[in-house]
């Protein structure tokens, strides 16, 4: 028997798992915003990150619980999401590439007012990866860090969290009903307005909080924004834009996907992994791999 | 007959618009020989050529690419290493570098090209990222991060300054001269309603994968250049943000005119320059921020509202 090579499989099948479900909670959103508003959100990424940013700041400065930090940050960006989505994104809805194009615009923005501040030294330029537990458990001889167990139960618990509210509660409903049929949701007296700005900051602040999670993991620079919208790209595609549980499940497959592909290839093929699986995608099932029926 | 003597008229107002900025820029370095300007109007026209052959594509086919950096960045390693590992001449590796470009364009733009919309910009940004990872995952041959430097061209300003107009204006006249005779009235009819254009029977993907490939073989050759002229190749070169270059220079000059986008060029090349000393490190803003202005509030870009004065006097 080889035990060592089972150990090292378990332990990536775990940290896989762990980036898959960080990864769903990032691009649950990017689905969601495409599912309701046709857009395809490139600023994404940025702000992503420009979350895990201010939450260092907080956390740094502040206050010393990275919880309080994180939902500050979460809600700044809510806050600016709404906005963006106000300014920028409702008064040219009409035109899908011009809003891509604005989003794509926005997304360098946001990146370079990182870096500028991070020039400025508000923040670091880079932010290395966060340890808040150091103690692991040793399973059968295999180790388990307990930070990133307890990263996997934040995902979970939020991505839960989200179901059960597109499914039960009210405004979950609205934006569900909407996402089906802009008219139908009219009829029935959904302020499609508002659902629209709260689907979007909301998309944004659970960017926010995946983008912080991810720092326990990986470090941090501005520009690494494309990377991740890349990679939220990759899983809304492969799991069908719009569609929220094939995200889900698309999310956790990529990431079992880079977990193996970093360990028995090179780390910096992760992008390549991501491509590829777009490409595929695209080519031959481009409404997703786990939807049935016809084309969007 | 109509759309000849049109075509025909528009060609004197194109030469005009080509003629006189190219007097100017050719007599710059005699009246005003600050090594400084030369170097600025040297990237300004490099990026000119790219923006350009951007526009080929976007503009003209509405496909909106953001992974053009790809082709840019492709080119200027291409030639980097044929120079670094087969000494081939800089002047014959500038072409080379351009046809290579177009096969990998077409490579890539068969399968990315069936898909449309929103589904090729993600298609494209992705290639382009995709193509930079795998770059810095070979370190041992392509110095990873860091790139390698490469030996010039010709040495000295002012020949680099006189190649770069050359190759941009060359660039931008076949360019123009493609786009407006052979691939005017399908690229305009995909740009307009792709389904309706495959209904009566034209070809989409066909003159997609070739407008891919002319603008792709520009790019290619604006990248080779860069490469001799900045000396160094680094993955910077495909990055997102060149590729927003390209793209926020087309928007703000007006797409789906070769001309726009060349003006836009200069104009921003320009204003970040003078910007530079204000913000060093965050560059790019400037670009980002001026970018949305445009898309927001005049989407058509510069050369329209430019257009019309100069039909005016």
């Amino acid at each position: 028997m080889n035990w060592p090579l089972i150990g090292t499989i378990t332990e990536l099948i775990f940290s896989g798992l762990v980036l898959g479900a960080i990864y769903a909670l990032a691009s649950v959103g990017l689905s969601l915003i495409f599912g309701i508003m046709r857009v395809v959100n490139l600023a994404h990424g940025s702000l992503l990150v420009l979350g895990a940013f201010i939450s260092y700041y907080l956390y740094i400065n502040i206050t010393q619980n990275i919880f309080i930090s994180t939902l500050l940050a979460a809600l700044t960006v809510f806050a600016l999401g709404l906005f963006i989505e106000r300014l920028a994104i409702y008064p040219f809805r009409a035109s899908e590439m011009r809003v891509l194009m604005i989003t794509f615009g926005l997304g360098i923005i946001i990146e370079q007012i990182c870096l500028l501040l991070g020039a400025l030294g508000l923040w670091p330029m880079y932010i290395m990866s966060q340890s808040y537990i150091f103690e692991s458990i040793d399973l059968f001889g295999i180790k388990l860090s307990v930070q990133r167990l307890v990263l996997l139960a934040i995902s979970g618990f939020l991505i839960g969290g989200l179901w059960l509210f597109l499914t039960r509660s009210k405004l979950g409903k609205a934006i569900r009903t909407l996402a089906q049929d802009e008219e139908v949701a009219m009829i029935f007296g959904i302020a499609v307005e508002q659902v629209r700005s709260i689907t979007f900051a909301l998309s944004s602040a659970l960017a926010v909080i995946a983008g912080i999670l991810l720092n326990s993991i990986y470090m941090f620079h501005a520009s690494v924004a494309w990377e991740y919208l890349l990679i939220a790209l990759a899983i809304v595609i492969v799991g069908g834009l719009g569609d929220v549980r094939g995200c889900i499940t698309a999310g956790i497959v990529l990431g079992l996907a880079e977990s193996f592909v970093s360990y028995f290839i090179a780390p910096s093929w992760r992008a390549v992994c991501f491509f590829v699986s777009i490409i595929i995608t695209l080519m031959f099932r481009p409404s997703g791999i786990f939807r049935r029926g016809k084309e969007t | 007959m109509m759309l000849k003597t049109k075509t025909l008229r528009m060609n004197v107002q194109d030469l005009l618009f080509i003629l006189v900025p190219l007097i100017i820029l050719a007599l710059i370095p005699i009246f005003l020989p600050d090594p400084y300007i030369i170097h600025i109007l040297t990237v300004a026209s490099v990026y000119a050529i790219f923006s350009a052959s951007w526009d080929l594509l976007s503009g003209y086919t509405g496909q909106i690419s953001l992974g053009h950096a790809v082709f840019f960045g492709g080119g200027a390693y291409v030639a980097a290493f044929l120079t670094r590992l087969f000494d081939v001449p800089p002047p014959l590796c500038i072409p080379i570098a351009g046809v290579v470009m177009a096969l990998f364009s077409i490579a890539i733009g068969v399968p990315s090209l069936r898909v449309t919309g929103p589904y090729l910009t993600i298609t494209t940004l992705a290639f382009a990222e995709t193509v930079k990872a795998i770059i810095i995952a070979f370190p041992n041959i392509t110095r990873g991060e860091e790139g390698f430097p490469v030996k010039a061209l010709v040495s000295g300003m002012i020949p680099n300054y006189y190649i770069s107009i050359f190759l941009m204006a060359f660039s931008v006249v076949v360019m123009r001269f493609i786009a407006n005779t052979r691939l005017r009235i399908p690229l305009t009819a995909i740009r307009e309603s792709e389904i309706a254009a495959q209904a009566s029977g034209l070809n989409t993907t066909k003159y997609k994968v070739l407008s891919f490939a002319v603008s792709a073989f520009f790019s290619g050759i604006a990248g080779g250049f860069y490469c001799y002229y900045m000396l160094m190749v680094s993955p910077a070169l495909l990055s997102a943000d060149t590729s927003f270059m390209a793209f926020a220079m087309g928007v703000v000059g007006g797409m789906g005119t070769i001309i726009g986008p060349v003006i836009g060029a200069y104009i921003i090349t320009i204003l970040s320059e003078l910007l530079r000393s204000v913000i060093v490190s965050a560059h790019l803003l400037i670009y980002g921020i001026v970018f949305v202005a445009f898309i927001m509030l005049m989407p058509e870009g510069i050369i329209k509202p430019l257009s019309r004065l100069i039909k005016k006097s």
